[in-house]
């Protein structure tokens, strides 16, 4: 379930690292975060505008569900990257066993089953599911993010790593324009 | 109407209007926009529009609390239709829309609504329209950089290109009028990789192409201190909505910038009839599109509606004498080829119509590249300042 960290190809094109208390001190954080990293990475593209609102959307569900799933202390270590064409986040952060268990198992739900028929089930079960924990779900469902669990560079930490070819969900939409 | 930062119910239009960023921290923070949405789904009659045109994100807890009410409304007003609406430019929202769209029924659906707002609108977007909006670009250009300062463009602007096609005023501004930074925006793909291409192998660093819906820009309100929408009034069938926004981005004391024709008073010696004919004719292939290519004259008055000030408004006449017979013979050309092989065929005229089409733009040419002629292409350059 949780690979080895060795899929590492690209230096990341922009790495934040932040307090873990001060992340989730304030909701407003995921959004700033959010902005800020889809915004310097779109300086390269052709259509900047669509390229950061995508790809800020994706990143905000993460730390979303990042800003209530964590230990609560560490640090919080983000690194964006490209890999032929695929834009790639990695998210290190400290997570106690219940957190764990469940980034394990939405990683796990994830690669076993369609994520557009797992996303629209926990959609319409808003009643019995926390609307806080189907953010990664969605990501996969709407934008075909793929997601991975790898150990983090110390004990303790984990990686969740979502990697999205945002160039093929623009072209899509530019195509159905 | 009621109000919260990212949800205001239109009563009159029975419209939700949803917009900005919308990222409440969980269900309990949608409470205000609940009660809004509750309310507006419980007391519209018939059809609930669901405008996200300008909503720019939108996070799981507020996408939950929309699914709530559009939920409700399937379980409890069987009467009432929901149209959500939603904008291209914003490229997560119809997919995500989409889905659960699908799931709910009949009477629920996603419009895109600037793919079929403009009747016109297809035509001006095909690749094929390139090289007529290339070479127009190439002979408006050599007048138009004239004038440009007599309506307030100056170095260091920041300066807006709206309707820009494939770039070329955005990038003559760019090499001309030392601007701090010019942005270009449009709704054609192709024009916008055309843009976007040459801007790259021209090296000119200070322009951005964005992809967007002119009568609902992305862009902050007093942004720009020239803001410029040349040649697109007149092919949009509501002119006065795209106005609206040139001026909310531009800045107080800044001035907005238009052109458009006359096209049916293009004109030519000799054969001044066959031309006078087929220029009339054509604009009126164009009017069935929707589109008003008449316009010219019109500016003064819905510049004034919109608000602006000081407006000033001077012919930008091209002619044989002015402007290279060879390039203008070669957008008359262009011309030509639009108006027989679209205009005149989707319309369903016959040949005999479309001959004499043609004779008044071969007409035209002669008149433009004999020695002894004189045609012209009748344009209009006006600006007005955005009131402090």
């Amino acid at each position: 379930m949780i690979q080895k960290a060795d899929s590492v190809t690209t230096p990341p094109a922009i790495r934040v690292c932040c307090d873990m208390p001060g992340f989730i001190a304030d909701w407003r954080r995921c959004d700033h975060l959010s902005n800020f990293l889809a915004e310097a990475l779109n300086l390269i593209k052709a259509d900047p505008f669509a390229f950061a609102n995508m790809l800020s959307t994706v990143i905000n569900e993460v730390l979303e569900t990042i800003f209530y799933h964590n230990a609560g202390r560490g640090s919080l270590t983000l690194a964006l990257s490209e890999e032929d064409a695929v834009t790639v986040l990695r998210a290190e952060f400290a997570v106690d066993d219940s957190d764990r268990s469940l980034y394990e198992r939405i990683v796990t739900t994830l690669a076993a089953h369609d994520p557009v028929a797992l996303y629209e089930q926990l959609l319409f079960q808003v009643s019995s599911v926390d609307t806080r924990d189907i953010c990664l779900y969605e990501i996969a469902a709407d934008y075909g993010a793929r997601l991975t669990l790898e150990n983090g560079s110390q004990p303790g930490l984990i990686c969740l790593v979502v990697r999205i070819s945002l160039n093929n969900c623009l072209k899509t939409e530019a195509e159905n324009n | 109407m009621s109000a919260h930062p990212h949800i205001t119910f239109d009563e009159q239009r029975q419209e939700l209007i949803l917009a900005g960023t919308w990222l409440p921290r969980d269900s309990a923070a949608t409470f205000t926009a609940r009660n809004i949405m509750n309310s507006a789904a419980s007391s519209v009659r018939g059809m609930l529009y669901i405008n996200c045109k300008r909503l720019l994100r939108i996070n799981s807890p507020a996408f939950s609390a929309l699914l709530d009410m559009l939920c409700w409304i399937e379980e409890n007003r069987s009467d009432l239709h929901v149209k959500i609406i939603v904008s291209s430019a914003i490229p997560w929202a119809e997919k995500r829309f989409r889905v659960v769209i699908q799931m709910l029924g009949k009477n629920f659906s996603v419009e895109q609504y600037d793919k079929q707002f403009y009747p016109g609108q297809a035509a001006v977007e095909d690749a094929s329209f390139i090289p007529v909006l290339q070479t127009q670009a190439k002979i408006i250009w050599e007048q138009e950089r004239h004038i440009l300062p007599r309506h307030g463009l100056t170095p260091q602007m920041k300066v807006a290109d709206i309707c820009c096609g494939i770039g070329s005023f955005a990038m003559q501004v760019a090499r001309h009028f030392a601007p701090k930074t010019v942005v270009g925006v449009d709704h054609a793909q192709p024009a916008l990789a055309y843009a976007r291409h040459l801007a790259h192998e021209f090296c000119l660093s200070s322009l951005e192409f964005i992809y967007g819906d002119a009568t609902n820009l992305l862009l902050a309100d007093n942004r720009f201190d020239f803001v410029a929408c040349r040649l697109a009034l007149q092919i949009f069938d509501k002119p006065e909505n795209i106005l609206r926004e040139l001026v909310r981005i531009c800045r107080p004391g800044g001035r907005v910038y238009l052109i458009n024709e006359t096209y049916s008073r293009c004109f030519g010696y000799p054969s001044a009839e066959a031309i006078a004919w087929t220029y009339q004719e054509a604009s009126g292939l164009y009017g069935a599109l929707s589109m008003d290519l008449e316009f010219g004259p019109k500016m003064r008055c819905y510049m004034t509606e919109a608000g602006l000030k000081n407006i000033q408004v001077e012919p930008l006449m091209l002619t044989s004498c002015n402007t290279n017979g060879a390039d203008f013979a070669d957008v008359i050309r262009s011309w030509e080829a639009y108006a027989i092989n679209q205009l005149a065929k989707n319309a369903g005229k016959d040949e005999a119509y479309c001959q004499r089409l043609r004779e008044g733009f071969a007409a035209h040419v002669r008149s433009v590249t004999h020695e002894k002629g004189f045609g012209g292409w009748p344009i209009w350059a006006a600006s007005g300042c955005k009131p402090g």
